[in-house]
């Protein structure tokens, strides 16, 4: 069973994307900021992270730098989750080496079928 | 596949209900000089929290108008504009709108909201008049309201989520490429939802039960252990079960009462927009400090104290604190300071609202009392003169008309207090301030009880309320010359023979009473079961509870019974 992070300081996020990835049979973690999410991530090496990006503590940015710091997240895919689509954000995104990034507000399914592409 | 995420709606309600009120709070902090990039951070994250959750539900309207503030306090933030004393205005009049909104979708009332819109423009307006002016943040991508009840996939905008590949292309390409490609098998084994998350949500309904069959258990096992210790035939290894029984009971029910069991933060976080709106309309600068928010209190009573609290830190500001003239002329500092402070004492909270203000006027207080036709004279205590203000009819006028709203004195907010089980005492410097001290148990549900008997009844008086007992020598006990304790036997007068009693001294309210008792029977805790819903109130009975041998106690209201005593008896001396 793969393991996903999921990383938002918003409980209703965290359990909507719990909710959507369990139903689907994925195994979820989750972190309420990036800190915890980097106290997570280094105590069960999951396969896909998925993170907000404004947070308390540690943002979204940072969390993804410093995960592709850990030897085990080298190459894991890592979503951002973002309000908007900016250029900015998307070269933000992928200078701090993001996989990819989904808009908020989301529906499940496109959740569902970002989250099997990139761990297929 | 189809999900329905009206299950995370009441999660998102909580949720923004939070975010407003640490809105709020922060706005109070900038408003008292505490502008930092942090606190403008978490006004903006607290905002762009609110707005991610209502676009994924479709409440446009708040999507829309958490936006614009966010945008406002992004640039606000990055050091565009100033936060000043109409920002926390601009704010806060968002916040009451906000929480209105939340009410009426809360309600599932999701029609146009048009207060929704003026707050929209105020905040764009005083974006545009200076304040924050940055370049507008992304506008909110707004889903279709039923967007994600849908049950088919909606089709969804190219730019909805994309992948950076490993070499620079144009973003263009990566998102057609990613969306050509189908997603083949998808694993849709459903999982159980697994408890990751540090903390679950429960109704109260249920810990209510489980708080109801612990007391049940408690009373059960207290049966077990009278039985089992006045049978002749209880070995040792019986003795050792009950008394392991009775630690594991005390275990379970001690942890059953901390799950009801909140911090003051949910209380105290209410005061600072309070503080804030009535100081403002009164035009007097006042300080909140609060302390001990972390003191933890059965829910329960939390709720029932946000009343009288209020109304206490009404007071405080409206009659305690002075106008900023005043204050200067008397050589205080204008801004005057009104302290919140929750602190454990054995098994009771104690809430303290102290101010630094004017102080009780004893004279004025005595000359209203007698005004109002009360038993009040110069050579009353201190603490008889305070008591005054917690008398039915104790309010000036002024009081009245312009702030507690409800017309609520200090004499309801003494009577529910006193219905928690509950104290409320004074202690007051003129000139300095006054410190008005709310003792309230730590639950409702369970009381530490001292058994007594008296003719034969056993009866409970709450531990908290003993001060001391003591048998009386013959000389100890005087009696009043027409209280006599003679009667009247066929025309002979004869004195009242007692069995020797004992005497409990009680203290309530800085006033002590001695009961006399038969004899203590034992101190215990018990469960307490109310009257109210079999019995008409009975002034001077707190409750009921179950003894270890299946007899029904009556729980004494100290409270009342000593003030009633007291005013009797200043009544008799002032005849």
């Amino acid at each position: 069973m793969k393991t996903i992070l999921a990383v938002d300081d918003s409980a209703t996020m965290r359990e909507m994307v719990a909710f959507v990835l369990e139903s689907a049979g994925y195994r979820v973690i989750e972190a309420e900021d990036g800190a915890q999410g980097l106290d997570r991530a280094t105590a069960t090496t999951c396969d896909l992270v998925i993170t907000d990006q404004n947070m308390p503590n540690m943002d979204g940015l940072t969390l993804v730098r410093s995960l592709r710091e850990l030897r085990d997240y080298k190459s894991v895919p890592i979503l951002l989750l973002t309000t908007e689509s900016s250029d900015t954000m998307k070269a933000q995104g992928r200078a701090a080496g993001a996989t990819g990034w989904l808009v908020k507000p989301f529906d499940p399914a496109t959740l569902l079928e970002v989250v099997q592409k990139v761990l297929r | 596949m189809a999900i329905d995420l009206n299950r995370f709606i009441a999660t998102f309600f909580d949720e923004a209900q939070e975010h407003l009120e640490s809105i709020e709070e922060k706005a109070m902090a900038l408003g008292a000089g505490a502008a930092d990039v942090e606190t403008l951070n978490s006004i903006f994250r607290a905002a762009h929290s609110i707005k991610g959750g209502s676009g994924t539900f479709g409440f446009t309207q708040l999507t829309d108008a958490t936006h614009e503030m966010e945008t406002l306090f992004d640039g606000l933030r990055k050091g565009k504009g100033q936060a000043d004393a109409n920002t926390v205005r601009v704010l806060l009049d968002a916040c009451d709108v906000f929480k209105a909104h939340i009410a009426r979708l809360k309600a599932g009332d999701r029609g146009n909201d048009p207060a929704m819109d003026g707050v929209r423009a105020q905040l764009i307006g005083y974006r545009a008049s200076g304040a924050g002016a940055a370049a507008p943040a992304a506008a909110p991508s707004k889903p279709t309201e039923e967007s994600f009840f849908a049950d088919a996939p909606q089709e969804k905008a190219g730019s909805a989520y994309g992948l950076f590949e490993e070499k620079e292309a144009a973003p263009a390409n990566e998102k057609f490429g990613f969306f050509e490609r189908e997603a083949g098998d998808a694993p849709t084994e459903p999982s159980r939802r697994k408890g990751d998350s540090s903390s679950i949500r429960v109704s109260v309904e249920k810990i209510d039960r489980i708080v109801n069959l612990v007391g049940e258990l408690v009373i059960a096992q207290a049966m077990l252990q009278q039985s089992a210790a006045t049978s002749a035939g209880a070995d040792e290894r019986l003795t050792h079960s009950l008394a392991t029984l009775d630690r594991n009971t005390r275990d379970l029910q001690q942890a059953v009462m901390s799950i009801r069991m909140m911090p003051m933060e949910f209380v105290f976080s209410r005061f600072p927009r309070l503080v804030y709106d009535v100081s403002a309309k009164l035009g007097k600068k006042v300080n909140l400090r609060t302390q001990g928010r972390e003191t933890e209190l059965d829910k329960e009573l939390i709720e029932l104290l946000v009343d009288p609290l209020t109304h206490v830190v009404r007071n405080a500001i409206d009659h305690g604190i002075e106008s900023p003239e005043e204050r200067r002329a008397a050589g205080k500092p204008e801004m005057g300071t009104v302290g919140m402070r929750a602190t454990h004492r054995g098994g009771s909270v104690i809430i303290e609202i102290s101010d630094d203000g004017r102080g009780l006027d004893r004279e004025r207080i005595i000359a209203k009392g007698r005004e109002l036709g009360m038993a009040a004279d110069e050579s009353m205590s201190d603490q008889e003169a305070w008591g005054l203000v917690f008398e039915a009819g104790f309010s000036t006028a002024k009081e009245v008309t312009s702030l507690s709203g409800r017309g609520v004195g200090m004499d309801v907010v003494r009577r529910n207090i006193a219905s928690l089980g509950g104290s409320v005492s004074i202690s007051t410097v003129k000139g300095e301030g006054t410190v008005i001290a709310i003792q309230v148990p730590l639950t409702l549900a369970v009381l530490d009880g001292m058994i007594v008997s008296v003719g034969g009844e056993q009866y409970i008086i709450p531990l908290e309320f003993v001060a001391e007992a003591f048998k009386p020598g013959p000389n100890d006990i005087r009696t009043i010359v027409n209280r006599a304790s003679l009667v009247a036997v066929r025309g002979e007068q004869l004195p009242i023979v007692r069995p020797e009693p004992l005497c409990l001294v009680v203290e309530v309210d800085n006033r002590r009473a001695a009961l006399l008792v038969d004899s203590l029977v034992g101190q215990q805790q018990l469960v307490v079961k109310s009257l109210d819903t079999n019995l008409h109130a009975v002034p001077g009975v707190a409750g009921a509870t179950i003894l270890g041998d299946g007899r029904v106690a009556l729980i004494l209201d100290v409270a009342t019974m000593t003030r009633t005593t007291a005013s009797r008896t200043r009544a008799r001396a002032a005849a």
